[in-house]
């Protein structure tokens, strides 16, 4: 019995790392699944909103030594802000548009904070950003549980909108927008208002993962964030709001968690072919299940559920 | 009611509508002609899809052209478009209450009054929109359209593709709906035959210029026959 607890948590720093970075993708991903999934904006950019919470937090911790519920608002803003900005842009672009825009937008944040180094530190790095409180051994623990408890907030928020009239605009939206446009709400509003809401979320997020990595680096940044969000929303179900915690489980779970921690791979191996080795998986698994499962291993909606009768309107 | 004067519309530098002039009372107004006539492009100019490339529409008293298709539907005009009228990820349900999303009243009386209307559609309510028939698809159109307190009603070419059955049934709806709800209806249709016995008053429509209008119970085969250029 010892011997299988050892193994399965005989690294708990690594496991606990790897789980944040699932909370992280979960998260990322259900604020996702309300921009693509319910209301058709394909954001391809979701490192840049992140990112750019996370360095508005380090930057205000680290050069203006802010405290931290102050420096997480800042980063909720920054991403709610540029999420507004994006949303306005890209209200009235097609599909294709709208993918190259919002890639672009990430794109922007990575060079900014690659080359406004007397503010981000560039390549060099921000830090040190350290947890907003110190219970000795259990921070991490509890830091853990905290990520938990906000990516549990989100689902139940997901799962809130798709039942409310909100939720129906959205979708209408995203399902026949030439239609959403004749209802009495404005469509443009409506998009540019849920792409500043879930950017904010998104933004937030970014900040919590400050006192994770306790140093910040633009290489966190990359397009290999977005890919994995990505991924693991389509591979669960985009319409749904589990579909990302699924297609996380069964994507960042298995690499970051469980690869890493109990198939020992040599060290050269792990720390530099298994990256890449994860990203050409990553996308050969989305053209997988786009062209043979394109709803994601959950499926489509299930509206019904949420139709209680006549009376109850 | 409603008045459009010298209307003129299309796509990029095509016009498709052609001066066209035109008034509809509290009446149902057909619009008849021929494929490519114009008919859709007026409809969608109407509910403000469209911007007019010159002229002016007026509904209820003030000028609706240029402002945003929303406010249009605010003010009381719905479309119940030819194709992809539904919400297809939404059940019937959800599509109703979405036309109502903020219409004034009690929006479950009104749904009551949809499947009154309606009656096939009560079974189907937790059903998927994509997943109905032709028929069932353009009930639940028209539905959502007058779950939106709408006073006008835009219908584009409502039976296309339906079986004898369901168009004999849905014009006797639309005639219904006219009487009952006291909305003005305008419809497109190439089922001239049928149109022409629920309307009031027609406009032949041909290439985007107005051949004629009268009461549709004086038109004229040769009338007809001029607009589809047969």
């Amino acid at each position: 019995m010892s011997a299988v607890w050892d193994y399965l948590f005989g690294s708990p720093a690594f496991l606990i790392f790897g789980t944040y970075t699932l909370m992280m993708i979960v998260g990322l991903g259900i604020l996702l699944h309300l921009q693509l999934g319910v209301t058709g904006i394909g954001n391809f950019g979701v490192a840049g909103f992140w990112g750019a919470g996370l360095y508005t937090f380090g930057i205000m911790q680290v050069t203006y030594d802010v405290g931290f519920w102050l420096a997480l608002l800042a980063a909720t803003a920054a991403g709610g802000v540029l999420g507004l900005i994006t949303g306005w842009v890209i209200a009235d672009l097609d599909d294709d548009g709208v993918l190259a825009a919002t890639l672009a937008v990430a794109t922007i944040v990575l060079l900014a904070i690659e080359s406004e180094k007397d503010i981000t530190g560039g390549r060099v790095g921000l830090g040190t950003i350290d947890f907003p409180f110190d219970i000795g051994d259990r921070t991490d623990l509890a830091w853990l549980a905290i990520l938990f408890g906000v990516t549990g907030v989100l689902l139940w928020y997901a799962r809130r909108v798709h039942r409310s009239p909100y939720g129906r605009l959205l979708i209408a939206t995203g399902t026949n927008e030439p239609l959403a446009r004749s209802l009495r709400k404005p469509v443009k509003r409506t998009k540019v208002g849920v792409m500043a809401l879930t950017s904010a979320g998104m933004g937030a997020l970014g900040g919590l993962y400050g006192p994770i990595v306790h140093f910040l680096f633009p290489t966190q940044l990359t397009v290999a964030i977005t890919v994995s969000v990505i991924t693991a929303l389509v591979l669960g179900g985009q319409q749904r709001p589990l579909g990302a915690f699924v297609g996380a489980v069964l994507t960042v779970g298995l690499f970051d968690i469980a690869i890493k921690l109990y198939v020992p791979l040599p060290k050269d191996l792990l720390e530099h072919a298994f990256p890449v080795t994860k990203q050409i998986i990553f996308g050969a698994l989305l053209i997988f299940v786009l062209l043979f499962r394109p709803l994601g291993i959950l499926g489509g909606m299930r509206r019904e559920r949420h139709v209680k009768g006549l009376s109850r309107v | 009611m409603f008045e459009a004067s010298g209307v003129w519309c299309g796509y990029d530098d095509i016009d498709v509508i052609k001066g066209l002039d035109f008034s509809v009372g509290e009446e149902v107004f057909a619009i008849l002609g021929a494929n490519g006539a114009g008919k859709t492009t007026l409809l969608s100019a109407i509910a403000g899809l469209l911007p007019l490339t010159a002229g002016r529409i007026r509904f209820g008293g003030q000028t609706i052209s240029g402002i945003a298709p929303w406010r249009i539907a605010a003010l009381g005009i719905g479309l119940v478009p030819q194709e992809r009228g539904v919400f297809p990820d939404l059940t019937v349900m959800d599509n109703l209450r979405v036309g109502g999303l903020v219409a004034k009243g009690a929006r479950g009386d009104r749904i009551d009054e949809i499947m009154e209307l309606f009656p096939a559609l009560a079974d189907l309510r937790n059903q998927r929109a994509g997943t109905l028939s032709g028929g069932e698809t353009k009930m639940v159109a028209a539905g959502r359209a007058l779950m939106q307190d709408a006073k006008l009603l835009l219908m584009d070419e409502p039976t296309a593709g339906l079986s004898p059955l369901y168009v004999e049934n849905f014009f006797d709806r639309i005639r219904e709906i006219h009487e009952t709800k006291q909305v003005a209806i305008i419809i497109t249709e190439q089922n001239a035959t049928k149109a022409l016995e629920v309307a009031d008053r027609a406009m032949v429509l041909s290439l985007g210029e107005a051949m004629t209008i009268v009461d549709a119970e004086d038109l004229t085969t040769d009338q007809l026959r001029k607009g589809y250029k047969i």
